[in-house]
């Protein structure tokens, strides 16, 4: 299960498709495309595992929900939880 | 500031990009389909700017200061906090644009994971005309990454591409990328660079100096 | 009264005893120097600046003096001093002029946490700025030079400042810096630009810097809000060509070269956030200065 890191924390702003994230625990500001923004504002409204984060994606991509894609979600979710942007809950 | 590329190639963007492929969004197609293994990605964590602490004073001088030696008994030294070979060799997804180590799909953190497909050329920032040959043939990381052998000891190449990372990424305020770049050609083409007329600094020489703008 | 008040030898006069202060932009600058090249820089560069008479305060105090040992003898040199202190290595004493102009950049770089400060040359038109980041070499200076003798008021040609409270861009005109082969390119697009001599073999190789048109100073008090950031990029033989660029991309670029974005923290984030919000933001490449002009020349503002 993953979630967002405190809400306080997160700072986002966005122009079209493009989101940019400024995290004040780690000072670090990120450019985010439209899945991993999607991702990060799901999950700062509930902890979520991957199945459900990479169903809801899907949809939003008008993508084929296959393995191929369950797997380049927790990529997406590993990047994001190496920026510490979201954590294991 | 550092920017971090989060993305392969396709993400590149400074404007000084020579030749780099623009960054476009993708158009979300209207019909189901299958997703290429980069396709997430595309739409994923593109960049990060790392926040930049604040910047302990260390000594750093132009190449015509640090001739006249630490004359200045007096104030604090202007600020420099470059990063060292090894750092650079350790940190290729670290490579400022539009300086590529190469290309890496997963474990990028990890140096043996990255190939040379895209990595820069030594040759597409320096002259290697003449005294600079040895390079030629290499890309930067592989230079950066080889040690120097017996052919450059002192590690002239591994410390010029440090240098011009070091200040692609503006961590020596006083030591520019065009005067990195200058200092190595004239060398390329002299053996020596002379910082300022009558002072010549041989491969040694350029490697100490280059040493002295590290951070501490 | 302006600084072009004073006699030539008044203001030497001045600047070697107690020193002068000078209003440039929102900060006043208290001066101190018996170097004869930073007074010659001084009344032919700030001939338009207000000169304060009854001051006690200054947001920089600042001094140029040669250094106290024996190189003062044989090859002479100068520093740059803040509040007493010198925060750089001295420099060979025929630079004292450029060196003022950066140690004062320096100044307010370092100093001003109140502003949002980006590396940037900012012009303005019709209550519109736009605002011009580049790393060096990219021609910044040239194109802004050019901008400012083509109608334009220069607020900065080196340090865009963004104040964090309401985002407006505050002046800060100064003499614009133009290295190298600029300096003859700009002399020759308006032979009527007033300029310094020229400085050779500094960090930056041969400098000058070219007077401010008085209207930019006079306006100096004058805030605006931004309509355009443009990242210039001079390459030789380019057509003018002004390409669009997504806003969140120009985000992350602005603040690549802001000095302080990372030191202001949120506040940073929220101020750079308010500035590309209200801007059209664009990648412009060109090699002749007059179709650098036209393309300024027909910018639109964005909708409100």
């Amino acid at each position: 299960m993953w979630q967002a890191i405190s809400g306080d924390a997160l700072h986002i702003r966005f122009w079209n498709d493009e989101f940019v994230v400024y995290n004040s625990l780690s000072g670090d500001t990120h450019l985010l495309g439209a899945s991993a923004a999607h991702i990060l504002l799901k999950l700062q409204h509930t902890a979520s595992d991957v199945a459900t984060l990479a169903a809801s994606l899907a949809s939003l991509m008008q993508a084929e929900m296959d393995d191929e894609f369950l797997s380049q979600t927790e990529q997406l979710l590993a990047g994001l939880g190496k920026l510490a942007l979201i954590e294991h809950s | 500031m550092n920017i971090k590329d989060n993305q392969s190639s396709e993400m590149e963007n400074t404007p000084l990009a020579h030749g780099l492929a623009d960054q476009t969004k993708p158009a979300v197609d209207e019909s189901r389909r299958h997703f290429t293994k980069s396709g997430l990605a595309v739409s994923g964590v593109l960049l990060t700017l790392a926040s930049r602490p604040v910047l302990g004073a260390v000594q750093c001088q132009s190449p015509s200061g640090f001739i006249s030696g630490n004359v200045s008994a007096t104030g604090t030294p202007q600020e420099c906090s470059g990063l060292s070979p090894g750092y650079w060799k350790n940190h290729p997804e670290a490579w400022p644009s539009p300086y590529k180590a190469g290309t890496c799909s997963a474990g990028c953190g990890q140096a043996s994971n990255w190939t040379n497909v895209d990595a820069t050329m030594f040759v597409a920032a320096f002259n290697c005309s003449n005294h600079g040959l040895i390079y030629a043939p290499y890309t930067m990381f592989e230079v950066i990454s080889s040690g120097g052998g017996s052919v450059d000891p002192q590690e002239l190449g591994a410390h010029i591409i440090a240098a011009l990372l070091n200040a692609r990424k503006l961590l020596t305020p006083v030591l520019t990328e065009p005067q990195v770049i200058n200092m190595f050609n004239e060398w390329n083409l002299n053996g020596y660079f002379e910082p300022t007329a009558g002072v010549k600094w041989y491969g040694e020489d350029i490697v100490e100096y280059i040493i002295s703008t590290f951070d501490d | 009264m302006n600084v072009s008040a004073l006699t030539h030898s008044e203001l030497g006069f001045r600047l070697g005893k107690a020193g002068i202060f000078i209003q440039t932009g929102s900060f006043i600058t208290h001066l101190q120097t018996s170097i004869p090249g930073v007074a010659e820089g001084i009344g032919l560069l700030y001939a338009d600046y207000p000169l304060l008479e009854q001051a006690d305060f200054a947001d920089f105090h600042v001094s140029l003096a040669p250094p106290r040992n024996l190189r003062r003898w044989f090859k002479p040199q100068v520093l740059f001093f803040f509040d007493g202190h010198p925060p750089f290595k001295p420099l060979p004493l025929d630079q004292a002029f450029p060196m003022f102009e950066w140690g004062l950049n320096w100044c307010v770089s370092s100093q001003a946490n109140r502003y949002l400060i980006i590396h940037a040359a900012v012009v303005e038109k019709g209550g519109h700025a736009a605002i011009l980041p580049a790393p060096p070499g990219s021609g910044k200076s040239t194109l802004c030079a050019a901008l400012v003798n083509r109608g334009w008021r220069l607020l900065s040609d080196e340090l865009a400042l963004v104040r964090v409270s309401d985002g407006k861009i505050v002046p800060l005109p100064r003499p614009v810096s133009l290295k190298n082969e600029s300096i003859d390119i700009i002399q020759q697009y308006e032979p009527d630009a007033v300029l310094s001599r020229k400085v050779s073999d500094t960090m930056k190789g041969t400098v000058a810097h070219m007077k401010v048109p008085a209207e930019s100073i006079a306006r100096a008090a004058e805030t605006c809000r931004a309509a355009w950031v443009i990242f210039p990029k001079y390459q030789a033989g380019a057509a003018a060509r002004l390409e669009a660029l997504p806003q969140a991309r120009a985000f992350m670029r602005v603040a690549d070269n802001a000095f302080n974005y990372s030191l202001l923290g949120v506040k940073g984030f929220e101020a750079m956030a308010g500035l590309i919000d209200a801007s059209l933001c664009y990648d412009f490449t060109y090699s002749v200065l007059d179709e650098a002009i036209e393309t300024f020349a027909v910018l639109k503002p964005p909708a409100i």
